[in-house]
């Protein structure tokens, strides 16, 4: 590193330009929903005490990911940190009671604080909505609220125009989920494929592996309920290739065993299969010894059942 | 530009994970150094406040406020040599370190890296011996570990790029077929990287490759037993934390050592059932990694000895 530069300046404002600009993004696209384009020049001019949350969620729109503590500037954001993080501990932890305490007094401080702020709060409202037995439409019309405070037209097919944190991202695809478990696959479907290409189309992310699994799972099962094979066996492959060189485990046992699944259906649909396939028995023992060493064991009997009846493969034990 | 108050990130990160400051400030600086620090009456120098943060396990890549933009362009530079290094690619890593000697600095932590990179590509390219190669690492690791050597690193808060080091050097005397050595230095790491402040990622991320390590090295020193024991050990952390990157590495490591055990008699020979169990695990495991080169050899291996042919 260049030696002693002077340690106390807060050179976030020229990280946030430098990476903006090495992704010829405009500021007016960075901080949509955020804060006000003279805010941003502000903020990369290096004013001061600007909000530490606020900070964090226009590096985590380029894709990265600072260290807890080092944007904090204020005792504001040390109040805010702070509340966060024993709300997130309370609603982890089924406390639904004391995590409404913490969250009304979050509320009061910094509820009229900016959007992230807002986003925090609905977002928490809707999980302890759904820790208390709440209807599923309420907890997707408090999640929708949540994503909206910070990409105000969310609802008009154009996330494609923003540059979106991991923390966004995230919040989309758990509205995704409740739309299916409530049966609105119509919407459900189309802001997938909005997430998809928008997914295709950014790859600012450090670990977009991370988000990119979990949306292939979500749509190729989709594609599979409406026998759009093809597409659901392409979301498939791009879910296990993009998880090349990740050293977890997580998905990669459910998009296999969805990729055998398709490749029997596929093969079924045209005349093709015959029992104990060579190609999908491999897919699905792939499948079978990550479930079973992940202890997934629900669906590693399944697969083994349907191996010893269709397949009349008795190899495992 | 606005100020930050360093003493409060020292603070606030060190009571988030719970150490006292004799913990933190052991051979960095005094305790009343480290207090005056936390408390806004003194600045830390650059040193102290790298040396201080890495000890409490914070990635300096991620220090977006501490960091100007040439230090994001080394940075950069940095990440892409490590990554032609995991890809065996030495003379284009070469060419980067170049670039990056060039703009780096002089503090503790350029230096070690610098000493770290030129040693690796210098071996690699055969420039040097192994005995250079082993002293370049050895002193790297004196330069945050002024007591490298003398005392026991077991109850040293080491940080991920001292564990990283002595996994080097320890990889370095296996090289010399000093395997005996080799796991010396690994099992004080492990003891070390149980109590340190490291990230839990990067922590368990190293616990396993350690694992592997030693498996691999005591089944060469003949102690069959011991490296079965310590490949269970890392394939039950994998279970855990769902890693499949080295799985295949600790299943193979079972095998080998089992087999060994069965042509000496201590194992019964249907204990080649299990073998082959495990085998396949890995190979089907090593085969959704996407790591070709490991499948096919557990492939050659389950073909050779227990005669299956996986292509039926």
């Amino acid at each position: 590193m260049v030696a002693d530069i002077e340690m106390q300046n807060n050179k976030i404002g020229s990280a946030i330009q430098y990476f903006r600009e090495i992704h010829h993004i405009s500021q007016g696209k960075l901080c949509q929903g955020l804060c006000s384009v003279a805010t941003l020049s502000r903020i990369e001019a290096g004013e001061r005490d600007v909000d530490s949350f606020l900070l964090e969620t226009l590096l985590e729109r380029l894709g990265k990911t600072p260290n807890h503590f080092e944007l904090i500037l204020t005792d504001f954001d040390y109040i805010s940190f702070q509340n966060r993080e024993e709300i997130k501990k309370q609603i982890d932890n089924n406390n639904i009671q004391a995590a409404y305490n913490r969250l009304h007094k979050y509320e009061k401080i910094a509820g009229s604080k900016g959007t992230v702020h807002k986003q925090f709060i609905l977002t928490s409202k809707a999980y302890l909505n759904e820790l208390q037995g709440g209807s599923v439409e309420e907890t997707i019309n408090l999640l929708m609220d949540a994503i909206s405070s910070t990409v105000p037209d969310f609802k008009t097919n154009k996330i494609k125009d923003y540059y979106l944190s991991n923390t966004e991202m995230n919040l989309i695809i758990d509205i995704i989920k409740r739309m299916i478990s409530a049966d609105m696959i119509g919407t459900a479907k189309s802001i997938l494929m909005q997430v998809i290409e928008y997914l295709d189309f950014h790859h600012l992310a450090e670990d977009s592996y991370m988000i990119y699994p979990k949306v292939a799972i979500i749509a190729s099962r989709l594609f599979m309920q409406s026998y759009e094979l093809n597409k659901a066996l392409e979301m498939c492959e791009k879910g296990i290739d993009k998880n090349k060189g990740n050293r977890k485990l997580d998905y990669l046992g459910e998009l296999s065993f969805i990729k055998a699944q398709i490749m029997e259906a596929l093969l079924k649909a045209q005349n093709k299969w015959v029992p104990g396939h060579k190609d999908c028995l491999k897919q699905y023992l792939k499948a079978y010894y990550v479930l079973e060493f992940c202890e997934e064991y629900t669906i590693s009997d399944e697969i083994k059942k349907h191996l010893q009846e269709d397949y009349q493969w008795e190899g495992i034990d | 530009m606005g100020r930050y108050r360093l003493g409060d990130i020292i603070r606030m990160t060190r009571k988030s994970l719970s150490i006292t400051q004799e913990q933190l400030s052991e051979d960095i600086c005094s305790v009343e150094t480290l207090s005056r620090i936390e408390t806004g009456k003194q600045n830390p120098s650059r040193d102290t406040y790298d040396l201080l943060m890495e000890r409490m396990g914070r990635i300096r890549e991620r220090a977006y406020s501490m960091l100007s933009v040439s230090d994001f362009q080394v940075l950069e530079k940095m990440k892409l040599f490590e990554d032609y290094i995991k890809l065996f690619e030495y003379e284009k890593a070469e060419e980067v370190l170049n670039d990056i000697k060039e703009k780096l600095g002089n503090s503790i932590l350029d230096q070690q890296f610098l000493i770290r990179a030129e040693n690796i590509v210098n071996y690699r390219l055969q420039k040097i011996t192994t005995e250079e190669y082993l002293e370049g690492f050895e002193k790297a690791i004196s330069l945050t570990i002024p007591k490298y050597g003398i005392i026991s690193l077991s109850n040293w808060p080491l940080n991920f790029n001292e564990a990283l080091l002595l996994l080097n050097i320890s990889i370095a005397y296996a090289e010399k077929k000093d395997y005996d050595k080799a796991i010396d230095i690994i099992e004080e790491v492990n003891c070390a990287i149980k109590q340190s402040y490291m990230e839990e990622q990067q922590r368990v991320v190293m616990q396993v490759t350690n694992l592997s390590n030693l498996s691999k090295w005591y089944g060469l020193v003949e102690k069959h037993e011991k490296a079965i024991e310590l490949a269970e050990e890392g394939i039950a952390i994998c279970k855990k934390y769902k890693f499949g990157h080295i799985l295949p590495n600790l299943l193979y490591s079972v095998v080998w050592n089992k087999e060994q055990l069965i042509d000496m008699g201590v194992m019964p020979p249907d204990t080649k059932r299990e073998c082959l169990n495990y085998l396949n695990r890995a190979y089907y495991i090593a085969s959704v990694m996407q790591q070709s080169f490991v499948q096919q050899f557990i492939k050659t291996h389950m073909e050779e000895k227990y005669y299956v042919n996986l292509n039926q």
